[in-house]
């Protein structure tokens, strides 16, 4: 039940074969404009003038086909510019010398200007792949520098409480031992999270995630995500809008229940204590939308395109942020269901939501089968079970 | 609860967590034996005879889920899994092979606590026979006159949907994976169909829960079954205090969360 997801390396060269063919075709379609016009043109025009039309052609040719189209198109343009325009008509023969000259002039401009663009091609091809390593590079950097911070922060909270206790145990009163062994367990869940978090990251950016997809109704995925994050949405007004007609979608439960619970969290983080917030799924144009409501201080304008970013981490949290990975995560989940996800900015808050492809309807339900006691075969649908 | 403390066999070879499942659990009235490996586990559920089985997935000789299919051969002893997170389809995979419930690492000690009271409680009584009415919050099953009721109100269900609670009902507590349940609930020939189970729970949730979208009493275990939570307080249909896990020992009801229902 597995679906297939990587059919890259055939699209991308069935792509470059497409756009080989494409500069061909463009190349001889340019040569074949230039001779039509200049057969429009021929009575009223002089003979340099259509050779100009046909070197105005070349370098269209040079610069949007490449090298070698290039070349077919000078040869072929000289050739057709030869054969109808030149004396005499409807032959390759010339003779006179001023048009040999013109013939050679063509040739050589078509080939300086195909190998100018295509020296001018590979720089930007050079260039573009510098840009790529530095951003890697950078990208390499964040991540070793914020592991290693977001790592070793915890870490260094849980050495020294232990040790404390450890060292002083007689000498530290009750409440501040409770204290230090609150810090070891909560610092020690956090570096759980960064963990989970890190590994998730990986393992959907090496393209080794492959949902598990089952048909399943969202309300069960929005109710286990809810008491997934029980204890922590305690004192929070949680309302839940779940259209009631809502189909069956095709999921990875574990993984979308991920991705609402890394919302929830998110609002959790990013609102004041006791703000309500709001989880809605709805279903329109064959996609399902579930939405997750806050009613925080809002993102800044130019937040809105960065929090889907690895370790982007919005102002304005309450405490310690998370590990900047949640909502790059949800990204990368939706993206293996085929799905999407995105961020609204309200006048009173923010909306992350995402949406899945409906698809195909699942196999219909057979009614009630007959595998009910027999006292029980006849009893329609809503029938009482109890005893007449 | 029988009189001398309960014998669990612990079965892991990480010393650290090792040690904090002893410490955990002499502290709170089990005896415990420890092993390291699958092989030296089989042999000292035979010479040993515990009362519930702690058992690590990942053991560095066999299977755990060798293990477990193993001793199931000849054992009804209780065995709890451990496994991590990611690895659902081992904890489907040991729960049909007979294991009894499962730990996600890391958990805290009232989470491995309530799933070990939950496991030696279902051993002790014979088969599966929770007693003729089970209750929990406003839920009540009465199994003899197959009438279920939520805060006193009578709930009519179809035969499909009552024969899907009681089969939570009669483990109540204890986690039932998907295929239990449609073996159980549709027949050996609908194990594969796990939308239809997923339909009717729906159905269900409509007809007991509050607000569906949050349920109270049935609970799903992602990628693994379903659990019909237990030892939940009267009243109101209030949110459950704590976690699933702690739920059992809370007493005081919260405030009512605002909620819009589902339905």
């Amino acid at each position: 039940m597995r679906p297939a997801l990587s059919l890259s390396s055939t699209s991308t060269s069935t792509s470059e074969t497409r756009e080989r063919a494409r500069r061909w075709v463009e190349a001889a379609a340019v040569v074949l404009a230039c001779t039509i016009t200049s057969a429009l043109l021929f009575q009223s025009v002089e003979l340099a003038n259509l050779a100009m039309i046909f070197l105005l052609g070349i370098v269209v040719v040079a610069t949007r086909c490449g090298r070698l189209p290039a070349i077919f198109a000078t040869v072929t343009g000289t050739a057709l510019f030869d054969y109808f325009f030149v004396p005499p008509y409807g032959s390759l023969l010339t003779s006179e010398i001023k048009y040999l000259l013109v013939f050679i002039v063509m040739l050589v401009v078509g080939l300086l200007i195909s190998t100018l663009t295509e020296r001018a091609r590979q720089h930007e091809q050079r260039a573009e792949h510098a840009r790529m390593e530095v951003e890697v590079e950078r990208q390499r950097n964040v991540l070793l520098s914020v592991v290693s911070h977001d790592l070793r922060t915890p870490l260094a909270a849980i050495t020294g409480a232990a040790t404390t206790l450890m060292q002083d145990r007689d000498r530290l009163d009750a409440p501040t031992r409770v204290a230090l062994l609150q810090s070891i367990a909560s610092e020690a869940s956090r570096l759980g999270n960064l963990v989970t978090n890190l590994l998730a990251m990986t393992r959907l950016e090496a393209g080794s995630v492959r949902p598990e997809k089952d048909w399943q109704p969202i309300e069960e995925v929005i109710g286990s995500a809810l008491s997934r994050l029980e204890t922590q949405l305690q004192g929070r007004p949680v309302r839940t809008d779940v259209a009631d007609d809502l189909p069956l979608v095709a999921i990875d439960p574990t993984l979308i229940e991920q991705v609402l619970a890394n919302f929830l969290d998110n609002a959790l983080k990013y609102t004041p204590a006791g703000s309500p917030i709001e989880v809605r799924a709805r279903a329109s144009d064959g996609a399902l939308t579930v939405e997750v409501r806050d009613w925080g201080p809002g993102l800044a304008p130019e937040e809105e395109a960065h929090v889907f970013e690895k370790f982007y981490r919005a102002a304005g949290s309450k405490g310690r942020v998370g590990s900047g990975l949640g909502l790059a995560i949800c990204r990368g989940i939706l993206m293996v269901h085929g799905g999407r996800t995105w961020v609204e900015r309200r006048r009173d808050g923010t909306t992350f939501a995402f949406s899945l492809p409906l698809g195909e309807p699942p196999p219909p339900l057979t009614e009630e089968p007959a595998s009910a006691p027999p006292s029980l075969r006849d009893s329609s649908r809503g029938a009482t079970l109890s005893p007449p | 609860m029988a009189l001398p403390e309960p014998l669990a066999l612990i079965v892991e070879d990480e010393p650290e967590l090792q040690r904090f499942l002893r410490a955990t659990l002499l502290a709170n009235g089990y005896r415990c034996a420890t092993t390291t490996s699958g092989e030296q586990a089989l042999a000292d559920a035979a010479a040993k005879n515990p009362d519930i089985v702690l058992l690590d997935l990942g053991l560095p000789d066999i299977d755990g889920l060798e293990v477990t299919r193993r001793l199931r051969e000849w054992s009804r002893t209780p065995i709890v899994v451990i496994s991590a997170r990611g690895q659902e389809a081992d904890k489907v995979a040991a729960l049909d092979g007979g294991a009894d419930d499962y730990l996600t690492k890391p958990f805290g000690a009232s989470e491995l606590l309530a799933r070990m009271r939950v496991a030696l409680r279902h051993a002790a009584r014979a088969g599966d026979d929770p007693g003729a009415v089970v209750e929990t919050g406003d839920l009540k099953l009465d199994m003899p006159v197959r009438r279920v009721t939520v805060d006193g109100k009578e709930i009519r269900l179809t035969p499909i949907e009552y024969k899907l609670l009681s089969t939570l009902a009669r483990s109540i507590g204890k986690v039932i994976t998907h295929r239990q349940l449609l073996r159980e609930v549709w027949g050996p020939p609908y194990m594969g169909q796990t939308h239809y189970l997923r339909v009717y729970m729906a159905q269900l949730r409509h007809k007991l829960e509050a607000n569906p979208a949050r349920p109270r009493y049935l609970l799903t275990e992602p990628g693994v079954g379903y659990r019909l939570r237990e030892g939940l307080p009267k009243g109101g249909g209030e949110e459950p205090v704590a976690s699933p896990v702690d739920a059992t020992d809370a007493t005081e009801p919260t405030e009512p969360a605002e909620r819009t229902d589902g339905g």
